[in-house]
């Protein structure tokens, strides 16, 4: 399977960029009123775009060496994404008032930036650690 | 004489006719199995295997898991080779590179392709002579053979140790580290492993095919297709065929001549008196969404072997949960749970079709339930310590792994259970007893109803007619008169009386109008469901009278799943008769459901490994897996589902359903399993289906074409659908448990089902 490392890679990366994009958009969709983010279409999108998240996930994890844990940045991620997708689905499952709707979409965007400069520094502390501080 | 009496008679005559030749067939393959030789003897003179060799080392293979872990003569797992024809594979190449170094060479492969085709040619009747004589006992073979058996053997005992050579092919076969750490053990082994190759190549006496008609496929040894395979699979096209057109035109004389039914006004079965006993059987509903649970789980865990072999995400789960019983328990409890949703189903209506509660019936399905737990907990305990090797083989046979697939738990456990179905029966059939004694319109699909869960009862008792020293095939004829008899009959007519007899109650259907269908269909899926079973018998030994009759029958099962689409449009207007049939829109919904991976799942998949062309080729391959997802989830676990959403309906009459949960859950369990066949066990089937055609069976199911990075993509590639599947049961699992710890309570008119009559 390593020899497919570079595709699930792409594809996971591409994935999560677009998982963040709808749920920001559904997420905004929503607080304004609209009707359209719990849609069929706007489900389908969201599951088969995240299921090929986790796909790519799990595939990358089982294929990559132990090392991956090396500094626990893995595992720092996983509890941002858990975090972005427990949020963003809290607020596209349950009806709330307009402020909590917007609380929710704010943490999980938060997380999902988190998550993001986790990963792109393969390192626990994230933005810090690509910044430099 | 009326309809109903000359469909009855119809169903006494097909019954009995077709059980004289299942048992007629059945003794016929007990006499022309392949024998068991009293020793294996080679021309010198020299014993290789004795009698007590063979017989040992098949209770060696079945207390490893047996045919949860490779299969043999294509029955079993499929990540680990098919042994017997992985034998015969390494045995003809064992000899052809002996022969080809004697010739000077360096090995068979380094040969010019005409020197090969000599080779083979010499080396083919060797293997194709049948060499036991039925007087001594002896099987006789020769040195160079011989030879072969020891280098064959020397690999399957290493394979089978924790030898460090081996283990990169324990990990691509899911085995785990010393799956036989006993060498005598690994020794009995190969003696049965030899014996089940033997078989697939060496003629029968005094014909030109052997003993397994030819499987598998394997250009080594000249085992092509016979000409009766290919023969029969034409008629059983012209059987389905003509079955098609008869059906047609019953419908189209039959169908239609009722003036239609004016619904109730109100749901007659809204606010029904629920005895102690329907009330005490909402426990199964709830054990069948923890066993449903489970069943996925280790599912995925099954599947996820096929990628790390012996890994979880780099944990060394082999060594505590190894593959074969991981796929031993999630086989046995897709069964269970099924079984447990319709277990409950009829502890549940018969109370409620009767108006009648038996003294101490409450108890009795208590008991009953306790019983269930003590077998799933025993046998499923059992299971494992066989697997890690912790038990004797006598011990093993009575409460560890019997290795036969689906009925592979204990045979202590396994007459529980069948005790435990009889219990069932009883129940059932004592608090129906008062709507059979009825004799109305109803009491002949009252009866049919009775008589399926008789012969579902009943039935489980074939699978103790064979011993733990009985001949394989003998096996493999008592196992299908369970699995098979089980879902192609007798649940096929539990399924269409139960779901008649709802509609009757619902006042959607006239009870005339239903009895006739359900015996006419009853008629139909008996006429092939019965004899069809030699289609699972064509190369385990049987003669070709089998496979010519498992092939024309079997053709017949496909037959009414071509007109389902009319059934499925009939119980999609069901469901919009009446606005208050929204209250069942979700139970009819999988009914639904059921019809639709009926065509799909059990017809066009199952038609596609039926014939027995198709099947010599596809046996074994991810093309069966694809055909046993489908059909078994898609038709029973289904109507499993639909059923205890019907009875969940009765027994929490009061509480309003959320319509959200349960869409979602219905919408994930189709998506899901479509993706899971779609974009797995499909495509790997078909590349599978061509490595056997272009190099033999053995390469399809090898190390080598199941590691390709190709094949372990296409397994990853089942994550999207099994997420989405197990959403659907988390869904599931949360609606039920909400029926109980926070319902929403919605109005109620009351009423007794036993005097629901529907308005004609």
């Amino acid at each position: 399977m390593i020899e497919f490392y570079p595709q699930i890679h792409a594809v996971h990366v591409w994935a999560i960029a677009l998982s963040g994009m709808l749920m920001a958009i559904r997420g905004l969709g929503l607080i304004g009123g609209m009707h359209w983010p719990r849609g069929v279409v706007a489900w389908s999108l969201g599951l088969a775009i995240d299921g090929t998240v986790l796909t790519a996930a799990a595939m990358l994890f089982a294929i990559l060496p132990s090392g991956l844990f090396a500094n626990h940045w893995l595992w720092v991620k996983l509890i941002f994404v858990t975090a972005y997708f427990a949020t963003g689905y809290w607020l596209l499952l349950v009806d709330q008032i307009r402020l909590r709707q917007a609380l929710l979409l704010a943490t999980s965007m938060g997380a999902y930036a988190l998550a993001y400069g986790v990963a792109r520094a393969h390192n626990p502390a994230g933005w810090l650690a690509v910044w430099g501080i | 004489m009326s309809t109903t009496k000359r469909l009855w008679l119809g169903l006494a005559a097909i019954v009995i006719a077709s059980f004289g030749v299942m048992l007629w067939l059945g003794s016929d393959l007990m006499r022309t199995a392949p024998p068991v030789p009293e020793r294996v003897v080679t021309q010198s003179g020299q014993v290789v295997f004795t009698r007590d060799d063979i017989e040992t080392g098949q209770k060696v293979y079945q207390s490893m898991g047996g045919q949860q872990l490779g299969s043999i003569w294509g029955h079993g797992a499929l990540v680990a080779p098919d042994w017997s024809a992985d034998w015969l594979h390494r045995e003809a190449e064992a000899r052809l590179d002996a022969a080809a170094l004697a010739q000077g060479a360096q090995d068979f492969a380094s040969l010019e392709p005409h020197e090969q085709a000599a080779l083979q040619a010499r080396i083919e009747p060797s293997f194709r002579e049948n060499g036991y004589d039925p007087q001594t006992g002896d099987l006789t073979i020769s040195d160079d053979r011989a030879a072969a058996i020891t280098l064959v053997s020397r690999h399957y005992d290493s394979l089978f140790s924790d030898d460090p050579a081996t283990h990169e092919l324990r990990v691509s076969y899911a085995m785990k580290e010393d799956t036989l750490p006993d060498s005598e053990s690994r020794a009995k082994l190969n003696a049965f492993f030899f014996w089940s190759a033997w078989a697939t190549a060496a003629q029968r006496p005094g014909a030109e095919v052997s003993y397994t008609n030819n499987w598998p496929s394997e250009p080594l040894v000249g085992n092509s297709p016979t000409p009766g395979t290919f023969m029969w699979s034409m008629f059983s096209i012209l059987f389905l065929i003509a079955g098609i057109a008869l059906l047609g035109w019953h419908y189209a004389a039959w169908t239609g001549k009722d003036a239609p039914l004016t619904p109730p006004a109100n749901d007659p079965l809204k606010g029904i008196a629920l005895t102690p006993s329907m009330k005490a059987s909402a426990k199964y509903f709830w054990v069948v969404i923890a066993l449903m649970l489970v069943q996925i789980a280790l599912g995925a865990t099954t599947a996820h072997y096929q990628v790390e072999g012996q890994d979880l995400y780099g944990f060394d789960l082999s060594q505590y949960l190894p593959y074969a019983l991981t796929r031993s328990w999630h086989t046995q409890l897709a069964i269970l749970w099924i079984a447990t949703a319709w277990l409950g189903t009829g502890l549940y209506i018969a109370p409620a079709i009767s108006g009648h509660e038996p003294k101490f019936q409450r108890a009795g399905v208590n008991f009953l339930f306790v019983c269930l737990l003590i077998i799933v907990v025993g046998a499923f305990t059992g299971q494992w310590f066989a697997v890690m090797q912790k038990m004797g083989l006598t011990s093993n046979f009575w409460f560890g792994h019997q290795g036969w697939e689906y009925v592979d738990i204990g045979r202590f456990w396994q007459a529980f259970l069948f005790v435990g179905l009889i219990v069932w029966l009883l129940l059932v059939g004592r608090a129906l007893w008062p709507a059979i004694q009825r004799k109305d319109d109803m009491s002949s699909i009252v009866f049919l109803l009775f008589l399926s869960t008789i012969a579902i009862g009943l039935f489980y008792g074939a699978g103790l007619m064979y011993g733990s020293n009985s001949h394989l095939s003998e096996i493999e004829y008592w196992r299908w008169w369970v699995v098979h008899l089980w879902v192609e009959g007798f649940f096929e007519v539990f399924a269409v009386a139960v779901i008649s007899f709802l509609f009757v109650k619902l006042g959607l259907v006239r009870g005339r109008t239903a009895t006739i269908n359900v015996l006419f269909a009853t008629v139909v899926f008996l006429s092939g469901g019965i004899l069809g079973m030699f289609h699972h018998l064509y190369f385990v030994g049987t003669t070709m009278a089998g496979v010519a009759i498992g092939a024309c029958f079997s053709a017949l099962e496909v037959v009414p799943l071509a007109l389902i689409g009319l059934e499925a449009m009939e119980t999609w207007q069901h469901s919009r008769a009446t606005p208050w049939m929204q209250r069942y829109k979700w139970p009819i919904m999988f009914f639904l459901a059921v019809s639709f991976w009926n065509l799909v799942g059990a017809g066009l998949f199952g038609f596609l490994i039926n014939t027995p062309i198709a099947l010599y080729y596809m046996q074994g391959l991810n093309l069966t897996a694809l055909h046993g997802h489908t059909a078994l989830f898609g038709v029973y676990g289904m109507l499993g589902i639909g059923l205890m959403l019907f009875c969940l309906r009765g027994l929490r009459d009061d509480v309003q359903w959320n319509h959200g949960w349960l869409r979602g859950s219905f919408w994930c369990f189709n998506i899901g399993l479509a993706l899971m066949a779609l974009l797995t066990l499909l495509p790997m089937g078909v590349l599978q289906l061509q490595a056997v055609l272009e190099h033999g069976y053995a390469y399809a199911r090898s190390a080598e074409f199941m590691g390709q990075p190709m094949i372990h993509l296409l397994v990853w590639m089942r994550m999207p659908g099994d997420l989405i599947f197990a959403a659907g049961a988390l869904l599931l699992a949360a609606f039920v448990a909400l029926q109980w710890i926070n319902p929403r309570k919605e109005a109620s008119e009351p009423a007794t089902l036993a005097d629901a009559v529907p308005a004609e």
